[in-house]
């Protein structure tokens, strides 16, 4: 049987899932490691030239696909895999629950290819939708009392993924098709409500308001290995992707209608709620949480006004920010480590720059640091690095790119012709930046 | 054997050899065990081994002229035979799984041999050519059910019995004279006939709803739901048999057979059926999420889930139809895995109450995997089976031209995972209410676990049961 190389990225980490599943405790974490690693390795490799295939399945034609965006989301996916393995093993605390993480990781990493490369909505959602079972059992298994929380998860992304599989069904009787790249739906009628119930799914999935309660609980409830993982970095990697794509291919005329305000307004909205409530909160998990929510936020403000025009630039920015989110939380599990606890790190001050701060110093001599790696961006492409930069200072600055958005959205606005909602949620999300700063 | 020699087995080899079980079981109680398993085997097989006949597109038949008008005939299309290897291969597993749960009851003759003759009707009726014949062996299973549901001889499970047999005789006598109707309009009782006659004008309006009312007390849809939670108190065996394999799903496989392979039906009742299916979905489901009894939240589920199939079935388009088809595969698997993991649970803790339950993963992992398992696939959760049909039934269900009913069925999903989830987490997690107990008997688990890897089975193997249900499909509407 002649199985596409591009089957191997999903085929490759479920073998090491099996592996790992049955395989001593010593050599689970070796089984991880390798797993993730000849993943990594596959991505780099399949990464440069742009493949398209369709195989018959389930009475249909399902496309498969691998071009620049995918290509870039999928070594980023990689990586962030890998690096939370070695985080894994070399974190003594947990070491119980991250042997049991492994299978689980190793399963959402194939979940999560699988669903970059599918051409078509069935199967991205199968892939997608899939993501709930390793999801809870992640959640589930990291103390007796976690399931509470994986209930919670579990409800809020399934509605997501109800709202989704509704969704194709309409696309499905409207476009006539379910291959994406072959979609160009207009935003009225049908086309319309499928594109509102597609980004309420999305919206559920990246943690944007306000199906967002799920990931601050996550964050609290489990090691900061699942955070940095899924709940804070994948999660929204694979909604903003999907982002893109409605917004390039099967929604092509987002940015001049509605359905371009409507992502913008909730991803203020996200923006600013993250902004808000993060430094509210006294535990730094948490706190970390609601900044991935902020950044969440972002990327939606981002995917309604300029990722559109510039898709391969933007999932490049999504895969570098995914990646430095996850370092971030790996970066503050070991500083957990190092302090014992991190409540005690917190109370030193309250406020995110601040903690930050002195986590920054007392971090220095770890290498994934995000300083450092900011700057290794820096010399590595120029116009990636600007945007790094900014993003990196977004996170100890909340505001500045708060501003940043809140200019591109009046801009978009002066593009669009749209001046008057678009100027009108930029000063209701500077509003909450003043707020923010008041507190 | 010939095709018509493998179709007479599938049919009289249980009804028969259910008469022999009690027999067996003076010999040696493995005997009868192992005789009644045979038994609902060689339907199994028969049914297999008609496969390549049918799916070459011949249509087996038997027929014996009787006088009247009432002629017996068996007939194996696709159709049947699908619904024949459902029923039998759940049944099979679920007569495995007997081997370990009703020892430890009194009057197991009886049991083996009311569930043996169940499932021969079951047979019977899915290659039923005659509807007064299929009227006959619809007869013998609500006989065999009255009797299965009061098997414990207490009184309120007695009188629970009785509201059961009631509800569905009623039906059945509406139905029947929804048969009579469809003679005065078609002059046969023959199904071929009758398609014959018909053509492409609709039956008669009051042949529908008298069918109908039949239809929907059987497979326990609204208003004629309210036996199917009471039943709860029969051996779990056989509340796996009632609602997931056998009982419930006559109902919509007899919609299947009349009102899409037989007769055309008039345009409002695509739309009259599938409201009628989505307040059952919803009213159910809002009751499996208040209800604490294990067994009762379950048959409500059934309820809820038997909406879903009316929902693809009624819609009328291909995708629709075959997404109800493939959800009766499905949710068999996954319903009858539920239910033998709740009987698993109800006999080691004797404790039916869920908030008197809690942290069971610790001591019986097998069975709440394989209930998770079954769970996930009922919820529609990827990778499992559920997840394809519960997809093509809400895709069937706007290709039909009801988006609204089907968000109304996307609701009823939601608390399809509401209900299931409350149950999984108050029964295996947390912390222990009473002593826990040990895992069931070793046939008990393998049983669970069967239909678990079924399940997930259903799931990653989809194109090898989509693309037979897509033929079946094709030949339903031609």
């Amino acid at each position: 049987m002649d199985i596409p190389i591009l089957f191997y990225l999903i085929i490759v980490p479920v073998a090491s899932a099996l592996l790992a599943l049955i395989a001593p405790q010593r050599l689970r974490a070796a089984t991880a490691v390798a797993g993730c690693t000849v993943t990594l390795a596959l991505t780099l490799a399949l990464f440069s030239v742009p493949r398209y295939f369709s195989v018959p399945w389930a009475g249909t034609q399902c496309a498969f696909r691998l071009d620049a965006i995918a290509g870039f989301l999928l070594v980023a996916t990689a990586i962030v895999s890998v690096l939370v393995v070695l985080y894994c093993i070399k974190q003594r605390e947990n070491a119980d629950y991250c042997y049991t993480f492994f299978p689980f990781l190793l399963v959402s990493l194939a979940l999560i290819n699988g669903a970059l490369i599918s051409d078509n909505l069935t199967m991205m959602l199968f892939f997608w939708e899939g993501l709930l079972i390793p999801l809870f059992g992640m959640i589930a298994t990291a103390h007796k009392d976690a399931y509470k929380t994986a209930v919670k998860a579990f409800i809020i992304v399934g509605v997501s993924d109800l709202c989704l599989m509704f969704a194709i069904a309409l696309i499905e009787h409207s476009a006539h098709t379910l291959t994406i790249s072959q979609m160009r739906i207009p935003l009225d009628g049908a086309g319309g409500i499928a594109f509102i119930f597609m980004l309420v799914g999305v919206i559920a999935k990246v943690g944007a308001i306000p199906l967002h309660s799920w990931m601050p609980d996550a964050a609290e409830e489990t090691p900061l290995a699942l955070t940095a993982f899924f709940s804070g970095s994948l999660a929204r990697l694979l909604g903003i992707y999907v982002l893109i794509r409605m917004t390039t291919e099967m929604f092509p005329y987002v940015l001049s209608s509605w359905a371009g305000f409507l992502i913008i307004a909730a991803g203020l909205a996200t923006l600013g709620y993250g902004i808000v409530m993060a430094p509210a909160q006294k535990s730094p998990k948490k706190l970390l949480s609601y900044i991935s929510i902020a950044v969440s936020g972002f990327f939606l403000v981002s995917a309604g006004s300029i990722f559109p025009e510039n898709p391969e630039y933007a999932a490049l920015f999504l895969a570098a920010s995914t990646i430095i989110i996850a370092l971030a939380f790996l970066a503050a599990g070991m500083k957990e480590q190092l302090m014992g606890t991190v409540t005690a790190a917190l109370s030193i001050r309250t406020r995110n720059r601040a903690w930050l701060g002195a986590f920054h110093t007392r971090m220095d001599h770890r290498r994934f640091d995000p300083y450092e790696l900011a700057m290794a961006f820096s010399g590595w492409a120029a116009k990636c690095a600007v945007v790094v930069d900014k993003f990196i200072n977004w996170i100890y600055d909340g505001f500045i790119p708060f501003c940043a958005i809140t200019l591109s959205t009046i801009v978009r606005a002066f593009h669009t012709g749209n001046y008057a909602a678009y100027i009108i949620w930029s000063l209701a999300g500077t509003i909450a930046v003043i707020v923010f700063m008041i507190k | 054997m010939n095709t018509q020699s493998l179709l007479l087995a599938a049919v009289f080899f249980p009804i028969i050899g259910s008469c022999v079980v009690p027999l067996a079981g003076w010999i040696s109680p493995r005997l009868r065990n192992g005789f009644s398993l045979a038994c609902v085997l060689s339907s199994l097989c028969s049914a297999v081994c008609l496969l390549p006949s049918v799916f070459a597109g011949d249509i087996t038949s038997v027929s014996y002229s009787l006088p009247l008008g009432f002629n017996f005939i068996l007939t194996a299309d696709c159709l049947s035979v699908f619904m024949a290897i459902t029923a039998s291969l759940i049944g099979s597993i679920i007569v495995f799984y007997s081997w370990g749960y009703i020892n430890h009851y009194k009057n197991q003759h009886e049991y083996y041999f009311l569930v043996t003759l169940f499932l021969g009707s079951m047979m019977g009726i899915v290659f039923s050519g005659n509807l007064i014949f299929l009227y006959v062996f619809w007869e013998v299973t609500a006989l065999a059910s009255w009797r299965l549901i009061g098997f414990f001889r207490e009184k309120s499970y007695v009188i629970r019995a009785d509201k059961a047999f009631m509800i569905t005789m009623f039906g059945a006598v509406m139905m029947l004279m929804g048969f009579i109707t469809l003679f005065q309009q078609t002059g046969s009782f023959d199904l071929a006939n009758i398609k014959n006659a018909l053509g492409t004008t609709p039956a008669a309006n009051l042949a529908v709803l008298l069918i109908l009312m039949g239809i929907l007390s059987k497979s326990a849809t609204l208003p004629f739901h309210t036996w199917l939670p009471d039943a709860g108190v029969a051996p779990a065996p056989v509340t796996a048999l009632l609602h997931a394999a056998v009982l419930v799903k006559i109902g919509v496989y007899v919609y299947a057979r009349l009102f899409i392979a037989t007769m055309p039906i008039a345009l409002p009742w695509h739309t009259i059926i599938p409201v009628v299916a989505g307040a059952s979905a919803l009213i159910s489901a809002g009751a499996a999420l208040i209800e604490t009894d294990l067994k009762r939240i379950i048959a409500y589920s059934t309820i809820s889930q038997i909406g879903f199939i009316f929902l693809g079935l009624s819609t009328g388009s291909e995708i629709g139809i075959a997404g109800g088809l493939m959800y009766i595969l499905m949710h068999g698997i996954a319903k009858g895995g539920l239910f033998l993991c709740a009987g698993i649970v109800e006999q080691n803790m004797h404790e039916k109450n869920i908030t008197k339950l809690g942290g069971l993963f610790r001591t019986m992992p097998i069975t709440a995997i394989a209930f998770l398992l079954c769970s996930l696939s009922v919820m529609g959760i990827p990778p499992l089976g559920g997840f394809f049909s519960k997809h093509m039934v809400i895709s069937g269900a706007i290709a039909g031209g009801h988006p609204v009913i089907a968000f109304v069925f996307l609701v009823g999903a939601f608390l399809t995972i509401l209900y299931l989830l409350r149950v999984f987490t108050m029964v295996f997690l947390g912390d222990p209410q009473t002593p826990t107990a040990e895992e069931g008997s070793p046939t008990m688990v393998i049983s669970v676990s069967v239909l678990a890897m079924l399940s997930v089975a259903g799931g990653l193997y989809i194109n090898y049961i989509s693309t037979p249900i897509e033929y079946i499909v094709k030949q339903m509407v031609r």
